[in-house]
């Protein structure tokens, strides 16, 4: 898996994961992710449109990851899953938890 | 890779794979690849590929973090039996005696602050799987899991 995280011009850092999201991807990303979203502003998209997989290991990562920033005052949402990761989000009740937008503009509007 | 097909008598008419793991995190990285090359062999769609990967993460992770009190070496053993009828999964360990088809079904929780950090996986495992049924035999934990491809047209 692969990481990539830029700054906005209104200040929200999107973070974009790029592979799949499994044992291996977590071992690879799961760390790097967590420190990026933590050194970063309190405004988090994470960019999932590149994610080709995920199961609860990957949603145990992000729903930690959410759970500091929310505990720092701010907020990360999700956006443009790819339908079968956000089919395995849905089901898991992850989108009740962390919010998933399919577009950029939405995503920073709700944050 | 390590995918090999073999017919036996009991299974005339189905296509096997093994993939036997050590309890290693580091194994667990050629279960992935594995299973790509099976899907591929078999012929699953994209969301039955998904469907495969997700039911076997959630059993095997959750043998890897419960299943044993020690830290000796243990094995796992995973079969595929591929059938026109569908896909038969079969996952064997010999772990502490963990049946997941008799626990009740998770409640999903309605706010990031109240949500478990565990238990997500036994939901998943119960969503994506067709069916499922739970053996233990020998002092092995034998769970085998139906998946039908049938509604991969759907997405």
């Amino acid at each position: 898996m692969k990481l990539e995280s830029q700054t906005l011009e209104n200040g929200i850092r999107v973070v974009k994961l790029e592979g799949k999201m499994d044992i291996q991807g977590v071992n690879q990303v799961g760390e790097e992710f967590g420190s990026t979203v933590e050194e970063a502003a309190k405004q988090i998209v994470v960019d999932m449109s590149a994610v080709s997989f995920m199961a609860s290991l990957g949603m145990r990562t992000l729903m930690i990851t959410a759970r500091g920033i929310n505990g720092k005052g701010g907020k990360m949402v999700l956006l443009q899953p790819q339908p079968l990761v956000k089919e395995a989000l849905v089901t898991a009740g992850i989108d009740r938890l962390i919010p998933i937008y399919d577009d950029i503009e939405t995503a920073c509007s709700a944050l | 890779m390590n995918a090999s097909s073999t017919n036996t008598i009991d299974t005339a008419d189905a296509v096997i794979f093994e993939l036997a793991l050590l309890n290693q995190m580091s194994d667990l990285e050629r279960m992935s690849p594995w299973l790509e090359q099976c899907a591929e062999t078999i012929g699953l769609s994209m969301r039955g590929t998904f469907r495969l990967q997700l039911l076997l993460e959630e059993v095997v992770m959750n043998i890897m973090e419960n299943a044993h009190a020690d830290q000796t070496e243990h094995s796992v053993l995973i079969s595929l039996f591929a059938k026109t009828s569908g896909l038969v999964i079969r996952i064997e360990d010999d772990g502490m005696p963990f049946d997941p088809t008799s626990y009740p079904e998770a409640t999903l929780p309605a706010q990031l602050v109240d949500a478990e950090i565990g238990g997500l996986g036994l939901h998943l495992l119960r969503a994506y799987a067709d069916g499922y049924r739970y053996q233990r035999a020998e002092d092995k934990n034998i769970l085998t899991l139906q998946l039908d491809d049938s509604d991969s047209e759907v997405l």
